[in-house]
């Protein structure tokens, strides 16, 4: 099932009399149950395109389908419904709000759904314990280890069951071993719950892990090779 | 996310920045806190100038001599200058003419040099019949009045107030002792029981009274002359017709043209009363806009404090818009907390203004109430800033960019 189809999607932002091309024209399919990692140097567009599948941005032309629903056409507000419900996202830096606990901050975006705090707790605890922190659920993100917030940081992004799971950079911050178990818990998701990832990463080590490379150059995709089973 | 939620999301970003959110809303603290304490003892103060007035005497009317061309060359025992246009003669042209009246007595007022012992001050000294203190509703705490023995003798005879007593008589009877008034012995003869501060700040307790005739005589060398006279009513619904009474018997017997203004004023205590309520009124005016205006800058302190924040917060903005929360939703929950610092700031300010009210109701022993209706108004008028100084922040914040306010630094 094709979970995301971008068809010419392209974006330039305009500052004073010059247009500057982030992304030129790029047609994408992801199906269900994909892990996919886009590669890139600096300044390639992969984040550009990340923000746009994340619709975080808005295309300047083009078009974007989630499930078959073109949101290049939705309002802020529908975007947002979008974000929290077909998009899970981990960052570079976490981004973990610092007065929350672990499991009020995965239990946010069942909050911005409209789902009640006791039984969005208790799924988030539930999540926690996938990400093997249940015993930190209690804690705040400055009593954890950069590898354990990356972790509260993914059952936050799994917590809505969304369509698909956009990590930018989810390894930058940390070291080998632990960016090798946060990498073991995305196959992990991928294989065992089926859940779409999106890895973006300038790392051929990382990028070498998912079943499917997405190259960007200059706005454009290069190639798109899919990694053969180890 | 329902409201509740966002609620304490609110409260519990309030809550992580104690002491910046009890700075900003300083302002308010101070704006609440004057509106109450200020509306509170205005109030006290009015209801102290009611009874003052009350306590003056209940019905009379008082003459004043305010010719200007009336002002006497300065007499050598004389320490002051008293205006003595109003006769004796009108005095009692008045006492017999007017049917409302029921007692009068003429009046003097001069400053005398005081000497008794070590001590030597200048006080004021009231001139008077024997009437005076039943016109005024004064009684003696001890000894004697002035008789009319006393004034048509104008024997060297003196009562003093509360004020003098303790000064030059502490844990003493004043009754009997001599003193020098002008260099001149005196016999105290009367203590009069505590009157209290006038609304303008003057000590009634500090004065002597004497006969009026020994002040003409003996204290300003003069034959006649009056600053005063002091009568009171039969009826007090009869003052405004009593007072016109008196005006025009005076302006006869001083043969005004009719074109010509008064050349002394009449006071009664209806007057009185409606000048110092306007008086009290235009304070209170005062103070409550000065109030409005520092609650007017509170909001505006907490308005800055609040662009501060959301710029300070971006990246959380954003946050909050890529885990799905809505415009709105951020829009709520910047003015929740706007509102909530600028409520915390009512409370206690609030507090810090009943506070204020009590002790210096207790300061200057004033009944103080606290105005319920300030009260309410204050807590409601800083909610109302906290929303609409709140607004612009907030919406600000919920206009962010969800990919600009992730990618701020």
């Amino acid at each position: 099932m094709e979970r995301i189809k971008t068809v010419k999607l392209a974006r330039s932002y305009v500052n004073g009399d010059t247009t500057v091309t982030a992304l030129k024209s790029v047609d994408l399919s992801i199906n269900d149950g994909e892990f996919i990692a886009i590669t890139g140097t600096s300044g390639s567009g992969k984040t550009t395109l990340m923000h746009l599948l994340g619709c975080l941005d808005v295309p300047s032309s083009g078009d974007h389908f989630i499930d078959g629903v073109n949101v290049a056409q939705l309002s802020d507000d529908e975007l947002a419904g979008i974000r929290n419900e077909k998009i899970g996202f981990v960052f570079q830096k976490y981004n973990l709000l610092p007065d929350l606990s672990a499991v009020d901050n995965v239990a946010l975006p069942r909050l911005y759904k409209g789902i009640n705090e006791e039984q969005a707790r208790s799924e988030a605890r539930e999540l926690l314990n996938l990400v093997e922190l249940g015993h930190r659920a209690d804690h705040h993100p400055y009593e954890m280890s950069g590898g354990q917030q990356q972790r509260v940081a993914i059952a936050r992004a799994l917590i809505n069951n969304p369509a698909i799971i956009l990590a930018d950079e989810p390894t930058g911050n940390l070291d080998t071993a632990t960016t090798q178990a946060i990498l073991d818990l995305f196959k992990k998701l991928n294989t065992e719950k089926g859940t779409t990832i999106v890895i973006v990463t300038h790392e051929d080590d990382v990028a070498r892990q998912a079943k499917r490379i997405l190259k960007l150059r200059d706005g454009e995709i290069i190639s798109d090779t899919a990694v053969p089973a180890a | 996310m329902n409201f509740a939620q966002v609620f304490k999301t609110a409260l519990h970003s309030f809550s992580s920045h104690k002491t910046r959110s009890l700075l900003t809303t300083l302002g308010i603290i101070i704006g609440v806190a004057a509106l109450i304490a200020v509306k509170s003892i205005g109030d006290g103060a009015k209801d102290r100038v009611r009874q003052q007035i009350e306590s003056t005497g209940t019905n009379f009317v008082l003459v004043l001599s305010t010719d200007p061309k009336a002002l006497q060359p300065r007499n050598k025992n004389s320490l002051t200058l008293p205006n003595l246009s109003l006769k004796l003669n009108e005095y009692e042209t008045i006492l017999n003419e007017t049917p409302g009246i029921a007692l009068g007595s003429p009046g003097i007022f001069t400053r005398v040099q005081l000497v008794y012992e070590s001590h030597n001050r200048i006080v004021s000294c009231v001139g008077a019949s024997e009437h005076m203190l039943e016109i005024r509703n004064w009684p003696i705490q001890e000894g004697i009045s002035i008789t009319r023995h006393d004034i048509v003798g104008a024997k060297k005879v003196a009562l003093i107030g509360q004020t003098i007593a303790k000064d030059l008589f502490p844990g003493d009877t004043p009754i009997g002792k001599t003193v020098r008034i002008n260099k001149v012995p005196y016999e105290i003869i009367g203590l009069l029981a505590e009157k209290g501060r006038r609304a303008d700040g003057f000590d009634e307790d500090d004065v002597i009274m004497c006969p009026y005739t020994t002040i003409q005589k003996r204290m300003l060398s003069v034959n006649d002359g009056l600053t005063s006279m002091l009568f009171s009513l039969k009826d007090r619904s009869t003052m405004s017709q009593t007072t016109e009474t008196i005006r025009s018997i005076l302006r006869h017997k001083k043969k005004l043209a009719a074109d010509a203004d008064d050349t002394f004023t009449i006071f009664n205590q209806d007057e009185i009363a409606k000048t110092s309520e306007a008086a009290t009124l235009a304070l209170n005016i005062l103070l409550i806009i000065i109030a409005s205006i520092s609650l007017i800058v509170g909001g505006i302190g907490i308005m800055n404090i609040m662009l501060v924040t959301v710029t300070e917060r971006t990246r959380e903005i954003g946050l909050r818009m890529a885990l799905g929360a809505r415009k709105n939703t951020i829009l709520l929950q910047f003015i929740i907390e706007s509102i909530i610092v600028c409520m915390l700031g009512g409370i206690v300010g609030m507090l810090l203004g009943v506070g204020i009210a009590f002790s210096v109701g207790h300061f200057l022993g004033w009944n103080i109430a606290i105005n319920q209706s300030a009260v309410a108004i204050a807590f409601l008028s800083s909610t109302l800033i906290g929303l609409f100084f709140g607004f612009y922040p907030a919406k600000k914040a919920s206009n962010l960019k969800p990919v600009e306010a992730l990618l701020e630094r």
